[in-house]
């Protein structure tokens, strides 16, 4: 982050995008490494948690905008010359698996990825996500290929479980407070004495669940699972990030901060790291990932690295309550493929772009609730 | 802060700064343990000081073990409970040397502590008797009361003394233990017809006897002959006297000193006397010695008829108990010293292996030990085997365990069976040199046996060999955790499974 961050940060609070400038306020200064500044932009964000958890009885300090500004300032100050920079992390050469009880392959598959990168690897139940997943994080034995490791050398598996975090869809229970598990976290990972309480009291803030550290697993929803779990990773430092399904439990909204959240703390200068993450919620991965793996059947058909060779139609998704003859009789000399899911038309075209679709639905007055451009889309393969 | 109940301040300080700082440490809450077995031993201390009031009364010490066990066992659970939520190792953390040796330590002093209060009632009530009860009080008043009883009743004790003839033979196979032996010399007070029926003793029975007589006259090289005076000890004690200056009187004390220049009493002072003995030890009291009470009643031999008189049964149960209790550990502290140690010292490597392993091949390792014992154990019974065989088979075990565990730094993938193997040969680990003494002792014996040699030799060091083999195990557990133990268990709980 940088002078620009500062600016976009200014603009939120400008405009009382509050939410995502405390956000963007802490990845911000947790980049310039000032223990000082840290604290206080803790204790700014705090303010802002107390009145948003408590709105109607509650209202902002006044001097809360003035008080970002004057952490801003600092924090640019301390952040001059702190670029960042994307290094290697991983890199995975023609690695398979075949599980010899029920049959399943995952074939070979190649991919690699740096700090600060965001891999989404998507495809419908039981096709080899987890499984890559799982090869990727070291749980299980590749039958082929390799993974090098880049910032390891010569690792054994304790060091590259050390240096890579997997979260499953299914997180394991935590036993204890909440907070004891977070400040375990970050002791385990060299976090030690008043920087633990720091970090800890960071994370919390960053994910805004100070008001739940108190508590108990059992207390808290399976969303707030998630993001205790996502803390809790992410105070232990690891180099890659690897979730399975993470989305499942999130709300709509949680969704999308969770994931944008995650990739500006990939990118910060802090820790910076890789992530890959598989989800069904295509859309939100294809915005955050910076590349995007398709496997069906064990079989990678799809990455975004080689869209523009493979990609040859375009192809778009719209809901309306338009029946299909007057659809077909629009598009009837375009040649195109319509189809029709029970839910979605999809309309496949070489002619057309998204544009041109859209833009003559409109002119015939077809009344659309929907509308979505899939031609670089994972979903056109479902 | 994290409130925990009964934990004083200083305590929850220190707690939030181990696990700020150090997280292996914290995650073993040994200073939680310690406290709360500071706080259970005062409180349990109190209770026994209260309720160990009379040192008279029988030894109930099984029941407080028990009981105290109950709770040392609840605490351990909870114990348990704690440590599992958090472990760094699992958890994949920072790796330090030593932490593992560091662990075990902590392990070690966590069990031990909730161990060693199930001592405690034992300790108090040995204390409690030994305030109440002097060691050279006890013995002058055994023998206080055995010597007045015979002054009071001087006209009811036998004065002939009761002799035995024996003659020495080299062995004895078989019965009859008795046989006619003629005699070619004669005592300068005895009288011999030629022919005497005498029972056969050999060498060894000889010098027990020599040393247990109360009076013997050597007839010549081959016969003996033994006196015993009759028994005016009426109230005793086995132990009493072990660490005393004074001993305890035996009835030939008690019959130089009283019987053969007998001199009238002073009836009245000597009655008082006794009584004032009795009520300070009699007590009705004694677990499993009530049977007895029916013999004194029935006979009416003069030993029965003075203990009835006096009332000396409830002061010889009061005796026996307060001795009991006195020198239950003086006598006993090396057995207790092992008990706790081995208790301690299986639990620590269960809950250190429990902390490096899955939990299935933890549950698969005990399955396996215990599928094992039955092999073996169907083995010797088929085969006859001896103990040195069993011994082997242990070592064989231990052997092919080692193998498979080493093997791990060879493998890629996570297998259960190394698993398996791995904790087996740690578990066996500081009881290998105590297998090797055993075997040694087994070979040895067995050898003898061949020979017709049934005793021990009389410099056998078995007990120093278990001793320092006892300290070998353990020291060599120790020296193996880090570099071996702990590595192989890094390298195969991180390995990827199949």
């Amino acid at each position: 982050m940088n002078t620009s961050a500062a600016g976009e940060i200014a603009s939120y609070l400008k405009h009382g995008d509050y939410s995502v400038a405390v956000r963007r306020t802490l990845d911000f200064c947790l980049d310039t490494g000032n223990d000082a500044l840290i604290e206080n932009t803790i204790n700014w964000s705090r303010q802002y948690h107390e009145y948003e958890n408590a709105k109607e009885s509650k209202t902002l300090p006044v001097d809360f905008v003035s008080q970002a500004e004057n952490i801003l300032q600092q924090a640019n100050a301390l952040q001059a010359g702190n670029n960042y920079r994307s290094y290697p992390l991983i890199s995975a050469e023609k690695i398979s698996k075949t599980y010899s009880g029920g049959g399943f392959s995952l074939k070979p598959i190649d991919l690699s990825i740096g700090t600060g990168n965001v891999l989404g690897v998507v495809g419908e139940n039981g096709n080899g996500k987890t499984t890559l997943l799982r090869c990727l994080a070291g749980q299980l034995a590749l039958d082929n290929g390799a993974i090098q490791y880049h910032l390891l050398q010569k690792p054994d598996s304790y060091a590259i479980k050390n240096h890579i975090a997997f979260i499953p869809q299914r997180i394991p229970k935590w036993y204890g407070l909440l907070k004891d598990n977070l400040h375990f976290s970050a002791s385990i990972a060299g976090v030690y004495g008043a920087k633990n309480d720091l970090m800890v009291n960071f994370m919390l803030e960053r994910l805004n669940l100070t008001s739940y550290a108190h508590l108990t697993w059992n207390q808290i929803s399976s969303g707030y699972r998630t993001r205790f779990e996502i803390a809790r990773i992410l105070l232990q430092k690891p180099r890659l990030l690897i979730l399975d399904e993470p989305l499942a439990n999130l709300d709509i909204n949680a969704q999308q901060t969770i994931l944008t959240d995650l990739i500006f703390m990939a990118k910060g200068t802090h820790n910076p790291m890789g992530i890959i993450l598989s989800s069904q919620q295509l859309h939100e991965v294809e915005k955050v990932a910076d590349t995007v793996i398709f496997i069906k059947q064990g079989n990678c058909l799809y990455s975004s690295n080689d869209k523009e060779e493979k990609i040859t139609s375009n192809a778009v998704e719209f809901e309306t309550t338009a029946n299909r003859d007057d659809i077909i009789a629009l598009f009837g000399e375009d040649n195109i493929e319509l189809q029709f899911n029970g839910g979605f038309y999809t309309i496949v075209s070489a002619a057309l772009s998204a544009q041109e679709i859209i833009g003559k639905m409109i002119a015939a007055k077809i009344p659309v609730t929907y509308f979505r451009d899939i031609t670089y889309s994972t979903k056109r393969f479902f | 802060m994290n409130k925990r109940l009964l934990v004083p301040f200083f305590l929850q300080k220190l707690d939030e700064k181990l696990l700020r700082n150090k997280p292996n440490t914290w995650a073993a809450r040994t200073h939680l343990v310690i406290w709360f077995a500071v706080l259970f031993t005062l409180a349990l201390g109190g209770f026994c000081y209260l309720a160990f009031f009379d040192a008279r009364q029988y030894n109930s010490i099984g029941g407080w073990v028990t009981f105290v066990s109950l709770v040392a066992f609840i605490g351990f659970v909870f114990w348990i409970i704690f440590l599992l939520r958090f472990n760094l190792f699992k958890r994949y953390g920072n790796w330090f040397m030593w932490d593992g040796l560091k662990s075990f330590g902590l392990y070690f002093i966590s069990i031990g502590a909730m161990v060693a209060v199930c001592f405690l009632p034992s300790e108090i009530q040995m204390l409690r008797a030994n305030q109440q009860f002097g060691n050279e009080e006890i013995v002058n008043d055994i023998n206080e009361i055995n010597v007045d009883a015979c002054k009071l009743e001087y006209e009811l004790l036998p004065l002939q003394w009761k002799s035995e003839k024996y003659k020495v033979v080299n062995e004895i196979h078989d019965s009859p233990v008795t046989a006619e032996v003629e005699v070619d010399t004669i005592g300068s007070k005895l009288i011999y017809t030629d022919k005497q029926s005498m029972q056969l003793i050999d060498t060894m029975a000889l010098r027990n006897k020599l040393a247990q007589t109360d009076s013997v006259i050597k007839v010549n090289d081959s016969i003996y002959i033994f006196f015993d005076c009759p028994d005016y000890t009426f109230v005793s004690s086995y132990h009493a006297d072990e660490y005393t200056h004074k001993k305890i009187m035996d009835s030939k004390d008690i019959y130089y000193t009283v019987i053969k220049n007998y001199a009238k009493p002073d009836r009245v002072a000597l009655l008082k006397k006794m009584d004032e003995l009795y009520t300070k030890y009699a007590t009705d009291n004694r677990f499993g010695y009530n049977d007895n009470y029916t013999d004194y009643n029935n006979n009416d031999n003069y030993n029965t008829r003075i203990i009835r008189k006096y009332k000396l049964g409830e002061v010889d149960n009061g005796l026996y108990n307060i001795v009991d209790k006195k020198y239950s550990w003086v006598n006993s502290w090396e057995s207790y010293l092992r008990i706790f140690y081995y208790i301690t010292l299986v639990l620590t490597l269960l809950v250190f292996i429990f902390r490096h392993t899955t939990v299935k091949t933890f549950f698969l390792s005990l399955l396996a030990s215990v599928i094992l014992m039955i092999f073996t154990g169907l083995l010797m019974v088929m085969s006859g085997g001896s103990d040195s065989s069993m011994y082997s088979f242990m070592i064989v075990y231990y052997v092919g365990f080692a193998l498979l565990a080493l093997s791990i730094n060879a493998s890629k993938v996570r297998s259960a069976l190394q698993g398996i193997a791995l904790n087996l040969f740690l578990f066996m680990t500081p009881f290998i040199p105590l297998i090797f003494v055993g075997l040694n002792r087994a070979i040895d014996r067995g050898s003898r046996y061949e020979e017709g040699n049934y005793y021990r030799p009389e410099e056998d060091k078995t007990a120093l060999y278990t001793v320092i083999a006892e300290i070998a195990g353990i020291v060599i557990l120790l020296i193996l955790l880090e570099p071996l133990f702990r590595r192989l268990y890094r390298k195969w709980f991180a390995a990827p499974e199949n």
